[in-house]
């Protein structure tokens, strides 16, 4: 559903979150309503940059969680 | 020149000669702070008559023979999201305004065991996420090389600290660039450690699997005797679990001779890094060459792609932690740091796994990398501090790949552009390389870092 909030611009997506803001039960006047509308702007760039980079049936997952590169190696 | 000037390594070699007290030092440091944080807003909180009680009593212990280490007797500044017991740690937010921790962080225990002393809590953005913000119990910090310009963040009062002479030694946190940045901004030192080698419990959570404390100081040097307090295991911190022990300060100074440097054009797909800051870095680059090291190119992934993943990441895990108080208090949050946290809920779990997907395979490209390479040099920033509330500059930033693949990343000043503000490289390093990281920077200070000079080091009276 967020992928489609990325995918939709202008009026579906800025009702995409006040429906999602309002289903957590989280408030926001229409101030930050349109600050949060700039932030996902960026957030729909990162959704998109992502999709691009994944190719399909790889399946690189471990240790993804947790950002530790592996490996001891000091000179 | 005040004694707060001197680098933790100058200082504590002359407590230990017995040529300066803790005392006087911390005195110094507590007399420039009454003269400077009206202007540079660096802490929320001084701890005037605690330090100077804490600096006695080190004094008395180092005169009978008791010295615990190059730490002893010095003055540091804590950024207000790592936990103190006792003393008040507000993440610069109304919602945490009168917290008062019963028990520090584990990194402030290992310091305070040290014998390092409390001066005082530093700035920071609020809860490290909400930019710089005029709407905050405390105001921002500001940049001691030019008041109206950015201090850059969140680490913020922590850098002003360290370069305005405030104190000796800073911590700030790093979760997308918020310990280097501002190092870089503010013409010090600055490292984001490798990913589990400082312990995180006590420390206010941004984003779980990008967080990492760093210290802060004027020289690299002064960093490593830093690490050689807080790397290690932290019972509370599980990502702690395989820390080894490093020789910090004894390869700080050991040189960069036969090590394969490359140089990662990060910012050529992104956007540009004006003139000045890139000359200053091929100077560093250089400096690094004459030193020995053998210098080529390398190729990793764009940073864009790098920006992205650590943007789906860092608002999913923030907002996860932020969402019980943003439900039933959102109006103890600034403004900006409200709808930074809230947007996060509108990424979906499928958009943040795939996120840690793709930061899987970075992590993969930089391991493969460090295969024919000992360290990775870049762009830290595209510029110099920005004018003071200007946030569109802080899209040029090269410092998420330390983040995502939480592989050890350095800011270390390359010198001063023309308008006298301080510039500066990044240096990254494989996993738990910490302190050759940090003897490169070394390398880099002592050819082009322009040490001696420091921020407002006339009186206040004469700024005017």
């Amino acid at each position: 559903m967020a992928r489609d909030a990325a995918t939709h611009s202008g009026a579906q997506r800025d009702a995409y979150i006040n429906h999602r803001l309002a289903l957590l039960g989280l408030a926001a006047d229409e101030a930050s309503l349109s600050r949060i509308r700039a932030v996902a702007d960026d957030l729909e760039f990162s959704f998109a940059r992502v999709r691009r980079a994944l190719p399909f049936g790889v399946e690189p997952c471990a240790g993804a969680t947790t950002g530790l590169a592996r490996g001891e190696r000091v000179k | 020149m005040s004694t707060s000037f001197l680098t933790i390594a100058e200082a504590s070699e002359r407590i230990a000669a017995g040529t300066l007290t803790s005392e006087q030092l911390t005195r110094d440091c507590l007399d420039r702070i009454a003269a400077l944080n009206e202007t540079l807003h660096a802490f929320v909180l001084v701890r005037e008559d605690e330090a100077m009680a804490a600096a006695r009593a080190a004094d008395a212990e180092i005169a009978a023979g008791r010295r615990i280490g190059p730490l002893h007797g010095i003055p540091m500044g804590i950024k207000d999201i790592v936990e103190t017991a006792g003393v008040r740690t507000t993440g610069q937010s109304a919602l945490f305004l009168d917290r008062v921790p019963e028990r520090s962080a584990h990194l402030w225990e290992r310091l305070e065991a040290a014998g390092a002393i409390l001066i005082g809590k530093t700035t920071t953005w609020e809860f490290a996420i909400g930019g710089t913000a005029h709407d905050l119990p405390f105001p921002p910090a500001r940049n001691p090389w030019d008041p109206s310009r950015e201090t850059g963040g969140s680490s913020s009062g922590s850098a002003a600290a360290v370069a305005a002479g405030l104190c000796s030694g800073a911590i700030g946190t790093d979760t997308g660039g918020s310990v280097r940045v501002p190092a870089a901004w503010c013409g010090i030192a600055g490292l984001k450690p490798t990913y589990g080698l400082v312990g995180r419990s006590g420390v206010y959570p941004l984003s779980h699997t990008l967080d990492h404390p760093g210290p802060m100081c004027w020289s690299s040097e002064d960093c490593a005797l830093m690490m050689e307090v807080l790397a290690g295991d932290d019972p509370r911190d599980a990502s702690t679990r395989a820390a080894p022990a490093l020789p910090f300060t004894r390869r700080v100074t050991e040189g960069v001779a036969g090590l394969r440097i490359g140089v990662w054009d990060a910012m050529t797909d992104h956007i540009q890094t004006d003139p000045e800051v890139a000359d200053a870095m091929s100077r560093g680059i250089d400096a690094l060459r004459e030193a020995g090291a053998e210098v080529r190119s390398v190729t990793l992934p764009p940073l864009k792609e790098i920006d992205a993943v650590c943007n789906l990441i860092s608002r999913s895990e923030s907002f996860a932690y932020h969402r019980v108080n943003l439900e039933e208090q959102p109006e103890k949050y600034g403004f900006e740091s409200r709808a930074r946290l809230l947007a996060g809920s509108i990424i979906g779990a499928a958009e943040y796994i795939e996120a840690q997907r793709v930061r899987t395979l970075i992590i993969s490209a930089f391991e493969d990398a460090f295969e024919d390479f000992d360290l990775i040099v870049c762009e830290m920033t595209g510029s110099v501090a920005p004018p003071h509330g200007d946030a569109t500059t802080y899209t040029r930033l090269g410092s998420r790949a330390g983040n995502v693949t939480g592989l050890p990343a350095h800011s270390v000043c390359t010198g001063f552009d023309a308008q006298g503000l301080p510039m500066a490289m990044q240096i990254i390093g494989p996993a738990f390389a910490d302190a050759v990281l940090l003897a490169a920077g070394h390398v880099v200070e002592q050819a082009c870092g322009a040490r001696q000079t420091r921020a407002l080091s006339r009186p206040r009276k004469e700024l005017a």
